[in-house]
């Protein structure tokens, strides 16, 4: 009797959680420029957005972002952007981009590996779709939570990503 | 009583999850581990359908670098078809008398290395029973492997042959390499 | 006064399941691998093989030659260049490094510095053979001293050896290393 109470309470706990939820729907914290943005892994502040010409004769322009990447973890990470990969969100007009190709401005070969203590400045590149009108672009950045001991074996874990915050502004370069 | 038949029932759903658990992982060992060997001879021996044969063994070592040795293993397998499938994924290995295990080279440069060895200046690539360019049934195909040994492993050694579907059975050949002067 | 008795056992069981929790280790600190230091130039053994840390170099730059192609990495921090020599014991196989910092945090080898020649990640390590290669770190340059080599039979090593080897002297830190073929 007591525990059938108990399994209904939780249950109406839970749906009214939801609602609430539902009822306001919150939007993650906007963010600018030169803030840095907690990306669970890492913490990544962007430094610039701008659209570039296209890297060779044929393809399409891209948009280029350079970012700061510094990882906050006690080992190096080879999943700079969790796994399974999460890179920043890019939206234009509710349409979201295929993930950008990520590098390493060091020496401009594709990212592969963050080590504790050592920033890097790194530039996210996308392609332009062709039907793109210039205009604001969206940003969102996830973040992966990380449990100390999870709930199954008390293991250390990489769980859910959650949008953590949101960049809209115009490209530099954009007419 | 209602409590004992309760304690039972945990008690047989237990044993059965135990059961189950346990009876995946020891395939698995079984597939991993070569517990039953067949000694073989010089004519080769046959194993689940498919007949195996050391077809030569060679060795070379270089005159600054005497203490160790390449050892290149060709290997002669036939049988039908079906048979040759069970073979998938052969995997080969050389032992001394202290069960210490070499495996066999996998890198680019051991591709030279194999031609260089054979008397023939062949290489006929590593063992695969299933492979596209199989010849016809009843037909030997043969396989190059590499080893790079300490030269008192020349003086005898043994090879273990078996595969994901024959383990935990595998062949076993005594191995005396031919040394051939490399210059 | 029964009641008494009751709350008492209800009590003492919520006690001694409390002090359960709070020291049961966790699941992190006991899957682990067996560590075993080794003292700066001797050699380590651990269950499948053995292994001895033989030279020690810090570079503010890396040049080598992948592919055909001349590349020089340089970096924030400095790169340590860790020589090792080491012997399957067991069976053939491969090993793998990672450089434990002077603050605790584990650096993986640099992957900007892969297929150097005599690199650690190719390298096969036969039973009865010695082998030398060499293991690239990219670090701050505080994180070299008080640091260990630690070495593995395999990626993770769980309820497997792992060798935490103490570096030799420190050297000298150089502008620029090449790494010949």
């Amino acid at each position: 009797m007591a525990a059938s109470a108990g399994v209904a309470a939780a249950v109406l706990l839970g749906l009214w959680l939801k609602v609430e939820e539902a009822r306001a729907p919150q939007d993650p914290p906007p963010v600018a420029l030169g803030q840095p943005v907690d990306l669970g892994r890492v913490e990544l502040t962007p430094l610039s957005l701008a659209l570039a010409p296209p890297e060779q004769q044929g393809e399409p322009a891209r948009l280029l972002m350079q970012v700061r990447l510094l990882n906050l973890t006690g080992e190096s990470q080879t999943a700079v952007f969790g796994f399974p990969p999460h890179p920043p969100e890019l939206a234009s007009g509710g349409v979201v981009w295929p993930e950008p190709e990520v590098t390493l401005d060091r020496d401009g070969e594709m990212l592969a590996q963050l080590h504790p203590r050592l920033a890097e400045r790194v530039t996210l590149a996308w392609q332009l779709p062709p039907d793109w009108r210039p205009g604001p672009v969206s940003l969102t950045f996830h973040r992966q939570i990380f449990k100390l001991r999870d709930n199954l074996y008390g293991m250390s874990n990489w769980l859910l990503f959650q949008p953590t915050a949101r960049m809209t502004m115009l490209p530099e370069g954009a007419p | 009583m209602r409590h004992l038949l309760w304690i039972l029932l945990a008690a047989v759903l237990l044993l059965a999850n135990v059961v189950v658990g346990g009876w995946t992982e020891i395939t698995d060992l079984r597939r991993a581990r070569e517990w039953r060997v067949v000694q073989a001879g010089e004519a080769g021996a046959e194993l689940r359908g498919v007949h195996v044969r050391l077809d030569q063994v060679w060795a070379g070592s270089a005159p600054n670098l005497s203490e160790r040795a390449l050892v290149l293993v060709r290997l002669a397998l036939r049988g039908p078809e079906a048979a040759r499938q069970g073979w998938a994924g052969c995997d080969i290995s050389l032992r001394d008398a202290a069960d210490r295990v070499w495996l066999p080279l996998i890198s680019a440069d051991s591709e030279g290395a194999v031609r260089v060895l054979s008397p023939d200046g062949e290489n006929k690539g590593r063992c695969n029973p299933i492979s596209y360019d199989a010849p016809p049934d009843g037909q030997e195909m043969l396989s190059d492997q590499l080893f790079l040994v300490p030269a008192e492993l020349l003086k005898g050694a043994r090879l273990r042959v078996s595969a994901w579907g024959t383990r935990p059975e595998a062949l076993e050949f005594a191995v005396t390499p031919v040394l051939r002067d490399l210059h | 006064m029964i009641w008494l008795g009751r709350i008492a056992i209800v009590l003492a069981g919520a006690a001694l399941l409390g002090g359960m929790m709070q020291t049961a280790p966790d699941y992190n600190s006991v899957v682990q691998p067996f560590r075993h230091h080794v003292a700066a130039g001797r050699t380590g053994e651990a269950r499948s093989f053995r292994a001895r840390f033989t030279g020690l170099r810090l570079a503010d730059r890396i040049a080598f030659r992948r592919y055909g192609r001349d590349l020089v990495r340089d970096s924030d921090g400095v790169f340590l260049i860790a020589e090792i020599e080491a012997e399957a014991t067991l069976a053939s196989q491969r090993l793998d490094a990672v450089w434990q910092g002077a603050s605790g945090r584990r650096y993986a080898l640099s992957r900007r510095a892969e297929d150097i020649p005599r690199g650690l990640e190719s390298r096969w390590f036969q039973p009865g053979l010695s082998n030398r290669a060499v293991a690239v770190f990219e670090l701050p340059a505080d994180e070299v001293a008080g640091g260990a080599l630690v070495l593995t039979g395999s990626f993770t090593a769980v309820f497997d050896s792992a060798l935490h080897l103490a570096p030799p002297a420190l050297p000298e830190r150089r502008p620029i290393i090449r790494f010949e073929p």
